[in-house]
C-alpha cells in the first residue's frame, strides 16, 4: 500500500466515522465535533490527492481547497454551537428534541 | 422499549456506513496515482501572479474569487450568531478584569511580539506557507488573550469602528477587484507587475477581518457566560 | 454586465449591515437593481446565446470561469423577481427598530437576506464545480441564519437540524469534488463533460454529490429537515427558503447529470431518481392533507412538489440525444420548478399575513377571511390552482409538457403518479381554502394587515398562473444554449 492509499483510506474513515457520528449522537456538542472529523476527512483527502507520488511537488491546487474549505466548516461550527446554546438556554435541552414537542409546553 | 429501537437503528445506520466505506475506500484506492493535477499550470503561470508560494497564488490570484466568497461567509457567520442573540454588536458582554498577575505579566510582554509574528507571517505568505488567515489567526488570539486579562476596551470599542474592521477584507478585495475592471480588466485580474503589491494589501485588510470575525465570533458565543455549575450534560 | 449580478447584491448586504438604520431601503433598492441587471442580461443571451466570463482572467483549467445560459437566466431571473417581491413584502412584515442601538429583526435580516441572493445568483453563474461548494456554503449559511430568525425553540432546533443535514450534504459533494479533480484535473462543468469516463472513482464522484445535493434539494427520503425549518421562519424566509434556495441545490444537480454527465448515467440511476419523486410526491402531499397549521401544510406541499421535478430525470436518462420528448421532459421539469416558486412564494406570504391578521396559522383560524381578507383569499385560491395543475396555470403548463415526454418516452408507468399527485393537491389545496368562507367566530378580532403584504402576496399568485400564457418564450430561453430541438406544440398552451 502506498503512502497515498493510506492517506486515502484513513480519510475515507475518518468521513464515515464523522457521518455516523452526527446521525447516531443525540448530544449536540458531540454532533457538532462528528460534523468537524467528517469535514476532517474530506479535507484529508484533498490533501492526499496532492501528492500521489514521491517524485512530484505538491499541487497546490487541493491546498488551496483545504484552506477555503476549513474556513467554511469553521464559520457553519460556530453557527452551530451559537445555535446549541441558545437552544440549550430556551430548551435545557442539549438534544434535537422533535419541535413538536417543544411547541406543546407553551 | 424505546433503547431497544435505538439500539436496532445505531446498528442499521453502522452496516449502511460500513458499505458506504467500503465502496469508498475502493473508488479511492482505484484513482490514477501518476497525475499532478495543475502542479504545471500553476508552476508556468507562477510569474504573473505576483507571488512566489504557488498556494498564495492560487489563493489569492487563480482562484482568488473562491477566497473573495470565503470571506463572506465569515461575515455570515458572524451575523448569523448575532442573530441568534438578538444582538447587533459586541457591546454587552461581560468581562471581569483579571487579577492574575502572571497572566497579566505574560500578556503584556506577548501581545506585541505575536503582532509582530503575524505581520511577519503575512508577509511570508508570499513566499512560503502563510498568509491571510495564519496572520488573522494570531490577531484573533491576541484580542481573546487580553480579554481573558479583562481589557474590558476590547469589547467596548466604537461600533463603527468593529463593523470597519470586520468588513475591510471583504470589501478590500471586492474593491481592488473592481479597481481593474475600470482600466478594462475583468474582476479579479490583476496585472502581473502590481498583483504582488496588490495581494499584499487584499491580504493585510483579509488578516484584519479574519482576526476581528474570530474573535468577535469568540466574545459573541461568550455572551451570556456559563458558571461552573450550570449543567450542560442531556 | 454579468459580474453585478453577483457584486450588486453582496455590496447591499455589506451596506445593509454598516447602515443598519437604512437596511429596508438598501435592501429593496438592491434586490430591484439586480432584477432590472437580471432583465438586461437575460436578453443579451435570448440575443447572442450562452455567454462565458473568465473571473480573474484566467482560463480553464487555471482560473474560475462564469457560464451562463437560458436556464442560468431563468434561474437569474426568479431569483431576481421573487427577491423584490420579497424585499417589499419584508418590510412591512419586521417592523422597524423601536429604539436607537437595539436590536430589531432588520438588522439580521437584510444582510442575510441580500448575501442569500448574491449566493443564489453566483451559484447560477458558476461553471466550476468547487467554486459551486463554496456559493452553495454561502446559500446555506444566509439561509439558516434567516431561518432562525424567529427566535424560539422550535425555530432554533429546526435551523440547527437544517445545518447538520446541510453540512451533511456540502461534505459529500466536497469528497466528489475532490474525487473529480483527482482523476481528471478539471473543475469546470464543460471541461469535465469531455473528458469523464464512468470508472470506479467517477460513479463513486458523482453518486456523492447527487446524494448531497438532493439532501439540501430535500427529495424524499432526505426531506426530514424541511417541514420543521420551512414553517418555523418568518413568512419571508420560509417563502424564499421554500421558492428560491431549494432550486439552488436543484439547479446543479441538472448541470451535473444533463450537461457534465449527460449520455454516461446508467438507466436505472434515472428510475431510482424518479421513483423517489414519486415517493415524495406521494408523501408529501399525503402529509400536507393532514396538517393542522397552514405554514407545515404548505411545506409538507413542498416535499411533494420538489418530487415534480424529479420526474424529468427517468426520462432525460433514457435518452441518447437531446431528442423531442428530452425537451418535453426538460420544459416542463423546469416550467415546474418556475411556476412552483411562484406560488409557493404566494403561500408562504398569504400564510404570513394571516398570521398578522389573527395570530395564529392554525387552518381553523381562516374562518370567514374571504370577507375580511378577500385579497389574501384569492391569492391561495390562484396559487393553489397552479399547484394543482388547472388551465391556464403555470403548473398545468409544467404538468402537461410533462405528461407529453412520459408518453413520449413509453415510460407509461408515472403516469399514474402525475395524475395522483394532482389529486392529493386539489385536497390539500381545499382543505386549506374550506374554511376561508364560513362565517367568522363572534370573539375573533382580525387586525388590520399592510395592504403592501397582500398585494405582493397576490401578484405573485397572478404570476404563478400568467406565466402559462408566455410559456413559448419561456420555453424558448430555457433551451437556450443546451441544445434541445424547439417545442412546436406551444402556440396557446393555456387557452
Amino acid at each position: 500500500m502506498s503512502q497515498y492509499q493510506l492517506y486515502a483510506v484513513g480519510a475515507v474513515l475518518l468521513f464515515c466515522i464523522g457521518l455516523q457520528g452526527i446521525i447516531v449522537c443525540r448530544h449536540l456538542l458531540k454532533k457538532v465535533m462528528a460534523a468537524n472529523i467528517m469535514g476532517g476527512g474530506a479535507f484529508l483527502f484533498l490533501i492526499s490527492i496532492a501528492r500521489r507520488n514521491t517524485i512530484e511537488t505538491a499541487d497546490p491546487v487541493p491546498h488551496a481547497m483545504v484552506l477555503t474549505g476549513i474556513v467554511i466548516a469553521l464559520s457553519a461550527s460556530v453557527l452551530a454551537l451559537a445555535l446549541t446554546r441558545q437552544i440549550h438556554k430556551t430548551t435545557g435541552h442539549t438534544t434535537l428534541e422533535d419541535p413538536t414537542n417543544n411547541r406543546v409546553e407553551k | 422499549m424505546e433503547e431497544q429501537g435505538r439500539v436496532i437503528s445505531i446498528v442499521l445506520v453502522t452496516l449502511v456506513i460500513s458499505l458506504l466505506a467500503g465502496v469508498m475506500i475502493r473508488g479511492v484506492v482505484s484513482l490514477p496515482t501518476d497525475a499532478t493535477g495543475l502542479t504545471q499550470q500553476v508552476d508556468s503561470n507562477l510569474e504573473r501572479s505576483g507571488v512566489e508560494n504557488p498556494v498564495t497564488a492560487v489563493l489569492l490570484n487563480f482562484r482568488g474569487y473562491d477566497t473573495w466568497l470565503e470571506l463572506g461567509v465569515l461575515l455570515l457567520a458572524v451575523w448569523g450568531v448575532l442573530g441568534v442573540h438578538r444582538a447587533s454588536n459586541l457591546s454587552n458582554v461581560e468581562q471581569t478584569p483579571s487579577t492574575n498577575h502572571s497572566l497579566l505579566w505574560l500578556v503584556r510582554w506577548l501581545t506585541p511580539a505575536m503582532v509582530l509574528v503575524a505581520g511577519y507571517l503575512l508577509w511570508l505568505g508570499k513566499f512560503a506557507a502563510g498568509g491571510a488567515f495564519q496572520s488573522g489567526v494570531l490577531l484573533a488570539v491576541v484580542a481573546v488573550l487580553l480579554w481573558f486579562a479583562g481589557f474590558r476596551s476590547l469589547t467596548g470599542i466604537s461600533p463603527i469602528l468593529w463593523k470597519a474592521t470586520l468588513l475591510v477584507g471583504f470589501v478590500g478585495f471586492a474593491l481592488a477587484g473592481s479597481l481593474f475592471m475600470l482600466l478594462g480588466r475583468r474582476f479579479l485580474e490583476f496585472s502581473p507587475d502590481t498583483a504582488g503589491t496588490v495581494i499584499l494589501w487584499v491580504e493585510a485588510a483579509a488578516a484584519i477581518s479574519i482576526g476581528a470575525t474570530f474573535a468577535g465570533l469568540f466574545f459573541g458565543l461568550q455572551r451570556e457566560r456559563y458558571t461552573d455549575e450550570e449543567d450542560f450534560s442531556p | 454586465m454579468i459580474i453585478w449580478l453577483v457584486l450588486l447584491p453582496f455590496a447591499g448586504g455589506v451596506l445593509a449591515f454598516a447602515l443598519a438604520r437604512w437596511g429596508r431601503v438598501i435592501g429593496l433598492l438592491t434586490t430591484a437593481g439586480t432584477f432590472a441587471v437580471g432583465l438586461i442580461f437575460s436578453a443579451q443571451i435570448w440575443q447572442n446565446g450562452p455567454q462565458r466570463y473568465l473571473v480573474g482572467g484566467w482560463s480553464v483549467p487555471l482560473g474560475i470561469n462564469f457560464f451562463a445560459d437560458g436556464l442560468s437566466a431563468v434561474m437569474l431571473l426568479i431569483t431576481g423577481g421573487i427577491g423584490t417581491i420579497i424585499s417589499l413584502y419584508s418590510i412591512s412584515y419586521f417592523a422597524p427598530t423601536a429604539r436607537k442601538g437595539e436590536w430589531s429583526e432588520n438588522d439580521t435580516f437584510w444582510p442575510l437576506w441580500l448575501f442569500l441572493v448574491g449566493g443564489l445568483n453566483a451559484l447560477f453563474l458558476s461553471a466550476d464545480v468547487f467554486n459551486v461548494y463554496v456559493t452553495l456554503e454561502v446559500v446555506t449559511l444566509a439561509a439558516i441564519g434567516l431561518a432562525a430568525l424567529a427566535g424560539n425553540a422550535a425555530a432554533l432546533t429546526a435551523s440547527l437540524r437544517y445545518l447538520f443535514a446541510a453540512l451533511i450534504g456540502s461534505m459529500a459533494y466536497l469528497m466528489g469534488v475532490a474525487l473529480l479533480y483527482a482523476s481528471y484535473g478539471l473543475l469546470d462543468f464543460q471541461a469535465l463533460q469531455q473528458v469523464v469516463q464512468t470508472d470506479a472513482p467517477t460513479v463513486l464522484a458523482l453518486s456523492l454529490m447527487t446524494v448531497g445535493l438532493l439532501l439540501k434539494t430535500a427529495l424524499f427520503p432526505l426531506h426530514f429537515w424541511l417541514p420543521p425549518a420551512h414553517s418555523t421562519a418568518p413568512a419571508p424566509v420560509s417563502a424564499a427558503l421554500s421558492g428560491l434556495v431549494v432550486k439552488g441545490s436543484f439547479y446543479i444537480t441538472l448541470r451535473l447529470w444533463f450537461e457534465t454527465f449527460y449520455g454516461q448515467i446508467h438507466f436505472s440511476a434515472g428510475q431510482l431518481l424518479g421513483a423517489l419523486g414519486t415517493a415524495a410526491i406521494l408523501w408529501g402531499s399525503f402529509q400536507a392533507v393532514r396538517q393542522k397549521r397552514l405554514k407545515l401544510l404548505i411545506a409538507y406541499s413542498t416535499v411533494g412538489q420538489i418530487g415534480y421535478l424529479f420526474l424529468l430525470f427517468p426520462i432525460i436518462t433514457a435518452t441518447t440525444s437531446r431528442d423531442v420528448v428530452a425537451a418535453w421532459a426538460w420544459s416542463g421539469g423546469l416550467f415546474q420548478a418556475i411556476s412552483h416558486a411562484l406560488a409557493k412564494t404566494s403561500m408562504f406570504l398569504s400564510a404570513g399575513v394571516l398570521l398578522k391578521a389573527v395570530g395564529t396559522d392554525e387552518i381553523k383560524s381562516m374562518r370567514g377571511i374571504a370577507g375580511h381578507l378577500p385579497l389574501t383569499t384569492f391569492a391561495l385560491a390562484l396559487a393553489g390552482i397552479s399547484l394543482i395543475g388547472l388551465p391556464p396555470s403555470g403548473g398545468f403548463v409544467a404538468k402537461w409538457l410533462m405528461m407529453k415526454a412520459i408518453i413520449g418516452s413509453g415510460q407509461w408507468w408515472w403516469i399514474p403518479v402525475v395524475t395522483l399527485g394532482g389529486l392529493l393537491t386539489a385536497g390539500y389545496v381545499f382543505l386549506m381554502l374550506r374554511y376561508t368562507f364560513l362565517p367568522q367566530e363572534a370573539n375573533h378580532p382580525f387586525k388590520p394587515v399592510s395592504p403592501v403584504m397582500q398585494g405582493t402576496a397576490f401578484a405573485l399568485a397572478v404570476g404563478a398562473v400568467v406565466i402559462g400564457f408566455r410559456a413559448k418564450e419561456l420555453i424558448t430561453l430555457l433551451n437556450i444554449g443546451m441544445g434541445f430541438p424547439e417545442v412546436p406544440v406551444l402556440e396557446n398552451p393555456g387557452l
